[in-house]
Parts: structure tokens; C-alpha cells; sequence
């Protein structure tokens, strides 16, 4: 099962940390990672992706103003915002974006579950 | 092995994103206290000196500054420390406590308000350090400080060679109140590298484990 | 105490005034003191072994389990604060009162025997002290700032507000809570000023009031005066600034300085607004020094009068003003430059081209100068005059209907009068043809008689209507009423009964005796009138002092004598809502065509003249009474013996020129003359008087008739005089208009009789005249 996946986040070892699970779920799935909300953009608009989990928290652009964004330019993707900041406003906001909320430190089951969600609802992803 | 060698770029930036966690919990808990959104946001981290912290302070902030200290003990030992200006620290309470409260009753209130906001916020990051590095902790109640930033770490009953001081800066957002602080970490040596062994187990299992 | 094995430490636990629980890892209650049992009212029974939720169910705080689970997740400790939490455990005071209180969570033991300590400290003592100080320190703040009309500020100090008066949120137009935690600079538009008042206060520097520029939440302007002062609290600095409003007080300055720097602008404008009125107007304007000197005229002099600037400036004014009007504007000039009152006159300018204009003007004297504006009334005052000839022919109008109302009782006595004559004559000249001239004398009597009577009633109507200015002299009311009776009955007619009632030492009043004769005659017809079906007419004559003003309706009779002459009458009266109304010009009584109804104004007029009243009495259906109040006549009587005399005065051979145009009158008159003494000589014109008048010859009196063919006897009057300056002279005219007592023309020396005359009469005037002479 190979999927395009977008992982942003300021923090290396939270890049890391997704990697890591992603390895050991999707092996096969193209990853890209941005650290910022403009380097995602600019990934974005060049390249298609089937999901994208952004931190909430970043320099700049948070994690929910992304989304919006990356929604404008694909309405089908897959959106999960990360952050440790579960306040009933940030998820108001991610559910409005049609964006899953995950919890920081992100679990393995809690991606796990996301991404079967995801790619099981869009139908996107195969080979 | 330097201050600046201690801790490589990436156990730095693990620092950074669980003192960010941390804080990220505190503000969850502070959005229950006043029923108002709170972003609370740790931006960047950098490993000082003693003296060097004193003279950042100076530099950036007036004389008159307030800070709530906790002490912590256990596999590491040392101070926290959040630290304000001491008018915007009124203006934190403000943002915390009702907005339509008179100066006399923030000003009276300032000190226990400020007290347990700080309280929460070290707890956080303290706490989150703690169960992710998973080293056992205990933590005092918190106290206030006024004075400069000299007042703050000369206190310390730590041996004054070789203390580093962790030095972040906060970025905290309420009712449209926008307050600038800083929160310490100021520990010996030895308790730093047990914090960098801690943090180096930690990225162990967050990469091998996939449990991050 | 149950689970504290060791009794001192549950006593000390138990004596603490302080709460104190000790929470398992199951977070189940292991210690539980007095103090809680108190607070709470939960026995140590009850609570041991229980956990929160369990013993308060939901009524505390979610932060206290997140506390609890800090401790013993990650060796947390937490301080929760009444501050930030309005109710924390539903604990209470002994009265019954919320106990406010904090609490300390804390770890008490280490890992994995980690138990849970809660420290509960009671605080509503101080916390109630505070309040009573805050409030009590509120009140007297309160007083002072929340009323205070000036906005306060109090800054921390990095400039911060955090303390605002009513007063400042509403000039700046912002709620107090958005201002509360911006910064003062969002207040402030020129901020340099403020930053130096600022860092100056801020250093504990004196403070002084500077004006600065504000901006409202509108953005907006707004002008303030801002003083700023600096206190500290707990060595913390506030700056309290006070910002004054200055709107008003900048709005007014401002209005000045507008003020002063278009007067210039607006001098000159008003100045080519006069300039443009001086140009424009139609009214003459003058601009000359006090003495009259012409220093400017408008362009309304040429329009109007057709003088150019060039022919005034320097003259005189007087130049431009008729003669006769002359010292009339030197007594307004006069007036003008002893005071700055402004004056109204009227004076007739001269026109270029000899023609004048009515000029009314409005002039006042200012920096020795006399300004003046002059509106052309010529066209309105040539109205007025036509009203007043207009007025005059009407009441002549009048006084002929007044005649015309006498004719057709006269005319039954003329022809009586005539018949007599003309039959007497006619017997006599028989009487002559057949030679029989034994009664003659009694048939002349009887025509003389006739003619007498009927010069007599000519006169009187011709007198009647005669246009005369009122000419008071003493008169006799008693001799002029019994000289009237004729008329009177004549005129009321058979029906009406003629009563007199007249004071036997009734003072003369001074009056007009024609024209008090046209009142009675005047006031006689209404009489009549009144009474359709006959009556009686009472004229009486009586002496009243009046002593104190009376008032009659609107009229007021001074004090004085007066002699009073009342005529009565039987008629039908007027009602009380009539009478004020009778003087009015045009009302009557008479159904329209029997009167004009100017008859009483006219009256009354007359009276008003002679300084006299008239007073009507009146009752429906009884009669009226109207009273002519004439002021007593207090000079000298001319003896009665120079009017009564009846024998003809003799002449002593002086020398009198008779210039008759009519022969037979000539004669007569002629004839007369010689026959009483004189030296006549004859002209029948002024040509044919002039050698005489010229020669050295003898000349006492020259006798001429007014109405000359050619030359009239005034032109021949006039000529005579040149050459003999104190020549006496007596006019003869027939015709109404002459005869009048003091006509203009008469001058010293000259007399008027009026034909026809009694030869009698005639020389009695001719020997008074001439005994003056001497």
C-alpha cells in the first residue's frame, strides 16, 4: 500500500519519531518533511499528497492555518493536526478543516488509526 | 566539554519539543481555569551560563522583574524558574483573572494568582520532562521572587562553577493580552548530564521503539 | 485519627488551625484533622477510606484532581489559590460563611509509597480585611476619580493602562475594560511630546502640564492638557496621568486666531461691501466736514439731482439746499456736531437743472464728519399734499352741502325779502309817475329795510362759505347767537322751536366767529335732524372754570375758564355705544344721502384749533346735548361804541381816489363821498389812477376796487405805494375769496370792505382810517 504523506513539524525528533512509526506501518508510503508552514506549501503545490500531519505548534504559520491552506489546494486530503494543546478551540477549529486531532507525544496506534481511517475513506492509496 | 557541547543540536531539539509539550498541557489546564483559549508556546532553548543568563536578562529586561521559582530533586535537582517583568506580570494576572478586576485587587491578588499560574506552567514542563524521560521527580511548592536576574541565580544554594542555566524563552497569549516570559531550568553539571543521558534514552526508544 | 499510629502526632495534627489531609496512592483519605472535620462538617469516620469525589461529589475544582494526579504521576506540587478559583472545597467558617482558603498539594514520601499531602489554609480573615480596606480606599478614590470630569489614567510602568475613570473611557471613546492593558501611546497622536513627559515622570522627574494631541477610538483628534505624576506600590512604579480636556478652551483660541488672521481679509471685504453700497444706492450720500465742506458724494447725486462729484467736492452743502430751507439744515448741522446722536431732517435740494427735490436725511457726525443719507420724498410728500388739498376740498364740500341744506329754507325768505323790495320800488317809481310824493319815505323805508336784511343773510351765507384760515379774536357768544336766531329759525324750519338761554355776563372766548357760526349752524342742523317730527332747539351760553383736568372718553378738558355754548335738542338721541363714534370722519346718524358725516369732525376739529373741547351728551330717545367749551378771551374789548355808532362820519375836505370800474357804482359811491366831506376823484381803472398816484397832488385814501379789469387793485395797490409808502387804501371786492379780515396782501394801512355795504358802514371805515393817520 504506497500513499504520499507530508510531515511537518519544527522539531526534528518529533520528524523522527513519525518516521519511525511510519516505517514500521507504511514502509512503502512516500514521506516528504517540512519544517515550517512554507516549505510544506511550496512541497505541496509541487507535488500531490494523499495525507499531511502538521504540528499545531510552529513558528510562524501554526499548524491550523496550514491545513486550511493545504485543504484550499486539495480538498481530498488527508488532514491530522498534532499537538499536546487539546483545547476545545484548536479542536473546533481542526474539525472545521475536516482535520484529525492527535494527541503529542503521538503514539504509534494513534497514527496507525488515523492513517487506516484516512486511506480507507478516501480509497486514495494502493497498488 | 563545553556548556555548548553538552547537549547536541538534537537532543536539543528534543528539549525544545518536550518543554513545548509541557507547556502545551499547562495551557490546557490554565484554558479550564478561564475559560479562554491560552496559547502558551516555548520557540527556541539555549544553554547558558550563570553569568551569561544574569547578563541576557539585563539586557533585554528592566531591574524590576518577578519570577516564580520551584525547586525540583530526584534524578536531577535544581531550580525553575518563570520569569517576567514585573508589569507584565500584572498583566498576565490580568489576562488570567477577569479583566474588569481594579488595579488595587489584581495588585492584591498578583502574588498568589501568579503564584499558582506559574506553578502550573513548571509543573507541565517539568512533569512532561519526567514521564517522557521517565525519570522520577519531586517538585516544591512554588515561591515568588522579586529583583533582577542576579537576585534569581546568585540564590542558589548550587555551587556557582559550572551551573548552566537552560534558558527559554515563553510566549504566552491570553484575552488578547500578548506577554513575553522566561522559564530556567538552572542545574549543576552533574544533573545536566544525567538530563543528557536521559534525553539520549529517550531518542533511543522514540526512533527504535517507533513509540514517539 | 485513626491511621496516625503515633498519638502525639494526631494531636498536633488535630490541634493545627490549619487543614490537613493525607491522601493514599488509591487517593483515598488516610488522615483527615480537626480542623477539616470543622470546615467540612465530615467526621473522621465518614471520610476516612473515602476519596474526594466521593465525599464532595463534584463541588471543587477539576485543577485539584490534576494536582493530586501530578503528585502522584510526576512528584508535582501545586498551590491553588482563592484568586484564581471562586470556590475550591465547600468548606465554611463557624458563622456559616464560605471559608476562603488555599490549598498546597504536595508529595509526602518517595516512589512507589508516594502519598498525597493537602494543606488547606484558611484565608477569609485577611481576605475580608482586605476587602474593608480596598473598599474603604475605593470610596474615597472613587469620590475623587470616578467623578472627576478629567480623564485618569494609572500606567505601569512600561506605559500600560491599568487603571482607568469613567472620564477617560468616554472622551476617548473606548469601554474601560479595552482600555485596561493597552498601551497609553494608542491615545496619543504626537507621541515624541509624550515620550519626553513620559521618560521624564517615569525617572521620578517633576511633572508639569504640557499640551498634547490625543486621538479617540474613531481616530479622531482631540486636544489635551496631559499632567503625569509617579507613585509607587510594593516598589513597583505607576505613573497616574491626568489628561485635561482642552477642546473648548483650543476651540476658542483657535476662533481668535481665525479671527485676527482674516480681519484684514475682512476689512477689505467689508470695505468693497460699502464700496458697493456707496456705488449702488439709490439714496444720496455725503461725506463733508462739519462746517459743510464737501468731501464726497456718491454717484446717486447725479441720478437723482444731476450734479456731478466734480461740481460738490469742496462746496458747500448749503449751496445745494434752497434758500429758504437754508437755516433749517444749519440748525440740524448745528445739532449734528454738538453731539453724535444721529439726526432726521428734511430739506429741498436744487437740482442741476434748477428744479428741487425733497430730500429726508439721516445724518450723524463721527471723526469730524458728517456722514449723511438722503431718500428722495418728493413723490411722497406732492402725495401728501395732494391728500391734504384733497381733504380740504372735501370739507369745502362739505360746507356746501351745508348751504344747500340752508337753501331751501332761505330761498322762501329771499323772495320774501325781494318781493318786498321790488314791490316797494315798484310803488315808488309809480308813485313818482303820477306826481304823489307824500309817502314816499315810508315805501323806501320798507325796501331799505328789505335790502337790509337780505345783504344781511347774503353775507352770512357768503361768509359761510368762505375759505378762511381760523383767525381767533375775542368774540361775543351772546351777540353772535342773537345775530344767528334769524337764520336759525329760518333754517329749522316751522316744527322746530328756537329756545336761547343766554348767561348775562358771559366772558368773550377767543375764537374764530365765522367759523364757531358754521359749528352752531352745523350743530343747529343736526338738531333739527334729530327731531323729524319737530322739537325744541335750546342754545345756551354759560362761564365754566374748569379746575381740574375732565375727561371725557378719550378727550381731556384742561383746566381753565371756559365760556361754553350748548345747543340741545329734543330729538331722538344716540345710544351710549354711539357717542364716541360721532367725531369720527364720515360717521352719521343720516340714512346715506342726507349728510357726509364731517359736520361733527369738523366741529370737534374747530374746537381742537381754538384750544376748546367739544362735549356730547346724549340719551336714546331723550336728546343730545353737545357743548363747544371755547377758552375765556382775557385781553382788552374794543369799545362798542366805534361798531355801534350810527351817525355817518363827516369829512374834513381830504383828498380820496376812487377807482371803480363799475360806473353806477362809481357814483354812488362818489356821490357819498362828497356828501360826507371828501375830495373825490374819479378813475374807472388802475391806468386812469396812475397820474394821479404819481403827481404831488393831495392824496389821503385811494377806495379801489379789488377786481380791476388789467391792472387789479392789488398791482395798482402796490405801484400806489412805491410812490406814496403810507398811502391808506381800502379795498372793494364782491367776491367771496377778498373778504376776509386779515387777508395776506393786506399790509399796513390797508382795509377790505366787502360789498354789498352800507354807506354807513363804508364811512365809518373811511374815517377810521383815516383818524389812524394822525
Amino acid at each position: 500500500m504506497t500513499f504520499r504523506i507530508l510531515v511537518v513539524d519544527d522539531s526534528k525528533l518529533a520528524r523522527m519519531a513519525v518516521t519511525k512509526a511510519l516505517n514500521a506501518l507504511y514502509p512503502e508510503c512516500e514521506r516528504m518533511d517540512a519544517t515550517n508552514a512554507d516549505e510544506a506549501l511550496a512541497l505541496a503545490r509541487q507535488t500531490p499528497f494523499d495525507v499531511a500531519l502538521l504540528d499545531f505548534n510552529m513558528p510562524g504559520k501554526s499548524g491550523l492555518d496550514l491545513a486550511a491552506d493545504l485543504r484550499a489546494l486539495n480538498p481530498k486530503l488527508a488532514l491530522a493536526v498534532v499537538s499536546a494543546n487539546h483545547q476545545d478551540e484548536i479542536l473546533r477549529r481542526a474539525r472545521e478543516l475536516g482535520a484529525a486531532f492527535l494527541m503529542k507525544p503521538l503514539t504509534t496506534q494513534a497514527l496507525a488509526h488515523f492513517l487506516s481511517d484516512a486511506l480507507a475513506h478516501s480509497g486514495t492509496p494502493g497498488r | 566539554m563545553t556548556r555548548e557541547t553538552v547537549l547536541s543540536e538534537l537532543e536539543r531539539d528534543a528539549l525544545t519539543e518536550l518543554v513545548n509539550i509541557g507547556v502545551s498541557r499547562a495551557a490546557v489546564s490554565l484554558q479550564e481555569m478561564v475559560s479562554q483559549q491560552v496559547h502558551l508556546a516555548v520557540p527556541m532553548i539555549a544553554l547558558v551560563s550563570r553569568s551569561e543568563a544574569i547578563r541576557l536578562l539585563r539586557e533585554r529586561e528592566p531591574d524590576n522583574l518577578i519570577a516564580v521559582q520551584q525547586t525540583f530533586e530526584g534524578s536531577i535537582a535544581g531550580r525553575a524558574l518563570l520569569i517576567f517583568p514585573q508589569t507584565k506580570s500584572l498583566e498576565l494576572v490580568r489576562a488570567i483573572t477577569k479583566s474588569e478586576l481594579s488595579l488595587e485587587d489584581i495588585i492584591e491578588l498578583e502574588q498568589e494568582a501568579l503564584a499558582e499560574t506559574g506553578n502550573i506552567i513548571l509543573n507541565g514542563c517539568l512533569a512532561t520532562i519526567a514521564n517522557l524521560l521517565k525519570c522520577s521527580l519531586r517538585m516544591t511548592l512554588p515561591e515568588i521572587l522579586h529583583g533582577g536576574g542576579s537576585d534569581f541565580f546568585a540564590m542558589a544554594s548550587l555551587p556557582t562553577s559550572e551551573d548552566v542555566v537552560m534558558f527559554l524563552y515563553i510566549d504566552f497569549t491570553v484575552r488578547e493580552h500578548d506577554i513575553r516570559g522566561y522559564i530556567c531550568m538552572l542545574m549543576d553539571m552533574p544533573s545536566l548530564k544525567i538530563l543528557r543521558g536521559l534525553i539520549r534514552n529517550f531518542l533511543e526508544r522514540t526512533t527504535d521503539q517507533a513509540e514517539f | 485519627m485513626f491511621a496516625v499510629e503515633d498519638q502525639l502526632s494526631a494531636d498536633i495534627l488535630d490541634a493545627l488551625d490549619t487543614g490537613v489531609m493525607l491522601l493514599d496512592g488509591q487517593r483515598r483519605v488516610l488522615v483527615w484533622n480537626r480542623w477539616l472535620v470543622a470546615a467540612s462538617g465530615i467526621p473522621v469516620q465518614k471520610a476516612l477510606a473515602k476519596t474526594l469525589e466521593e465525599l464532595f461529589a463534584d463541588s471543587f475544582p477539576h485543577r485539584l484532581m490534576s494536582a493530586i494526579a501530578g503528585v502522584f504521576e510526576s512528584g508535582m506540587s501545586s498551590f491553588l489559590t482563592h484568586s484564581l478559583h471562586p470556590s475550591l472545597l465547600p468548606l465554611k467558617t463557624r458563622a456559616g460563611e464560605y471559608l476562603i482558603h488555599s490549598i498546597s498539594v504536595t508529595p509526602l514520601g518517595s516512589r512507589p509509597h508516594v502519598r498525597c499531602l493537602l494543606q488547606i489554609a484558611d484565608l477569609t480573615v485577611a481576605v475580608h480585611r482586605e476587602r474593608i480596606l480596598r473598599e474603604r480606599q475605593n470610596a474615597r478614590y472613587d469620590a475623587v476619580v470616578e467623578s472627576a470630569p478629567d480623564a485618569i489614567l494609572t500606567l505601569d510602568s512600561d506605559g500600560i493602562i491599568q487603571l482607568v475613570n469613567p472620564a477617560a473611557a468616554n472622551h476617548f471613546q473606548y469601554t474601560m475594560q479595552e482600555l485596561i492593558g493597552r498601551p497609553v501611546i494608542v491615545l496619543l497622536k504626537d507621541r515624541t511630546i509624550w515620550s519626553d513627559v513620559w521618560n521624564s515622570v517615569v525617572k521620578g522627574g517633576p511633572s508639569r502640564s504640557i499640551r498634547v494631541l490625543g486621538q479617540r477610538k474613531d481616530g479622531s483628534v482631540t486636544y489635551l492638557e496631559v499632567s503625569a505624576s509617579r507613585w509607587l506600590s510594593d516598589s513597583r512604579v505607576f505613573v497616574t496621568v491626568i489628561f485635561h480636556d482642552m477642546n473648548v478652551r483650543r476651540a476658542a483660541e483657535e476662533a481668535l486666531h481665525r479671527l485676527n488672521r482674516t480681519l484684514e481679509e475682512r476689512v477689505a471685504e467689508r470695505t468693497a461691501d460699502r464700496d458697493r453700497m456707496w456705488r449702488l444706492s439709490t439714496d444720496v450720500m455725503v461725506v463733508a466736514r462739519l462746517d459743510g465742506t464737501i468731501n464726497a458724494v456718491n454717484p446717486a447725486w447725479h441720478h437723482l439731482l444731476g450734479w456731478e462729484e466734480g461740481d460738490m467736492v469742496g462746496s458747500n452743502i448749503e449751496a445745494f439746499i434752497v434758500p429758504e430751507d437754508r437755516p433749517q439744515f444749519e440748525i440740524a448741522r448745528a445739532a449734528l456736531s454738538a453731539s453724535s446722536a444721529p439726526k432726521l431732517f428734511e430739506v429741498t435740494l436744487l437740482t442741476r437743472n434748477r428744479a428741487t427735490r425733497r430730500i429726508e436725511w439721516s445724518a450723524v457726525a463721527s471723526d469730524n464728519l458728517l456722514q449723511a443719507v438722503g431718500r428722495d420724498v418728493t413723490a411722497e410728500r406732492e402725495a401728501e399734499k395732494a391728500l391734504r388739498g384733497a381733504e380740504e376740498a372735501l370739507r369745502q364740500a362739505q360746507k356746501m352741502e351745508a348751504i344747500g341744506q340752508l337753501t331751501g329754507g332761505i330761498a322762501h325768505d329771499f323772495n320774501n325779502l325781494l318781493t318786498g323790495i321790488i314791490g316797494a320800488m315798484d310803488a315808488l317809481k309809480r308813485r313818482i309817475a303820477v306826481g304823489r310824493y307824500d309817502d314816499l319815505a315810508r315805501f323806501m323805508d320798507a325796501a331799505i329795510s328789505s335790502s337790509n336784511r337780505a345783504a344781511a343773510l347774503t353775507h352770512r351765507l357768503l361768509a359761510f362759505a368762505r375759505r378762511q384760515p381760523l383767525n381767533p379774536q375775542a368774540v361775543e357768544a351772546n351777540r353772535l347767537v342773537r345775530g344767528m336766531e334769524d337764520l336759525l329759525r329760518r333754517t329749522l324750519g316751522e316744527q322746530v322751536k328756537l329756545v336761547t338761554d343766554l348767561a348775562p355776563d358771559l366772558w368773550p372766548a377767543f375764537t374764530d366767529a365765522h367759523q364757531l357760526e358754521n359749528a352752531l349752524l352745523n350743530l343747529a342742523i343736526n338738531a333739527r335732524d334729530a327731531m323729524p317730527t319737530g322739537g325744541q332747539l335750546t342754545i345756551a351760553t354759560r362761564n365754566i372754570l374748569v379746575a381740574e383736568a375732565e375727561h371725557h372718553g378719550q378727550d381731556e378738558i384742561d383746566p381753565g375758564d371756559y365760556t361754553v355754548i350748548a345747543v340741545s335738542d329734543t330729538g331722538v338721541g344716540m345710544s351710549p355705544e354711539v357717542v364716541p363714534k360721532i367725531f369720527e370722519p364720515f360717521f352719521t346718524t343720516k340714512p346715506i344721502g342726507q349728510g357726509t358725516g364731517l359736520g361733527l369732525s369738523m366741529i370737534y376739529g374747530f374746537a381742537k384749533q381754538s384750544r376748546g373741547h367739544i362735549r356730547i351728551e346724549s340719551t336714546l330717545g331723550r336728546g343730545t346735548q353737545a357743548s363747544l367749551y371755547l377758552p375765556r378771551y382775557m385781553g382788552p374789548l374794543m369799545p362798542d361804541f366805534l361798531l355801534d355808532t350810527r351817525d355817518a362820519p363827516l369829512g374834513k375836505g381830504e383828498a380820496v381816489l376812487l377807482v371803480e370800474d363799475d360806473s353806477s357804482v362809481r357814483l354812488l359811491i362818489g356821490e357819498v363821498l362828497r356828501d360826507l366831506g371828501y375830495a373825490c376823484i374819479e378813475a374807472s381803472d388802475g391806468q386812469a389812477a396812475l397820474p394821479m398816484l404819481t403827481s404831488n397832488a393831495r392824496l389821503d385814501l385811494m377806495i379801489t376796487d379789488v377786481g380791476l379789469p388789467g391792472m387789479n387793485g392789488r398791482e395798482l395797490a402796490e405801484i400806489a405805494r412805491q410812490h406814496r409808502p403810507s398811502l391808506k387804501i381800502l379795498f372793494v371786492t364782491g367776491y367771496a375769496e377778498h373778504a376776509t379780515g386779515k387777508h395776506p396782501f393786506l399790509e399796513q394801512g390797508m382795509e377790505m370792505v366787502t360789498k354789498p355795504f352800507m354807506l354807513d358802514a363804508l364811512a365809518l371805515k373811511i374815517r377810521q382810517m383815516l383818524a389812524d393817520s394822525r
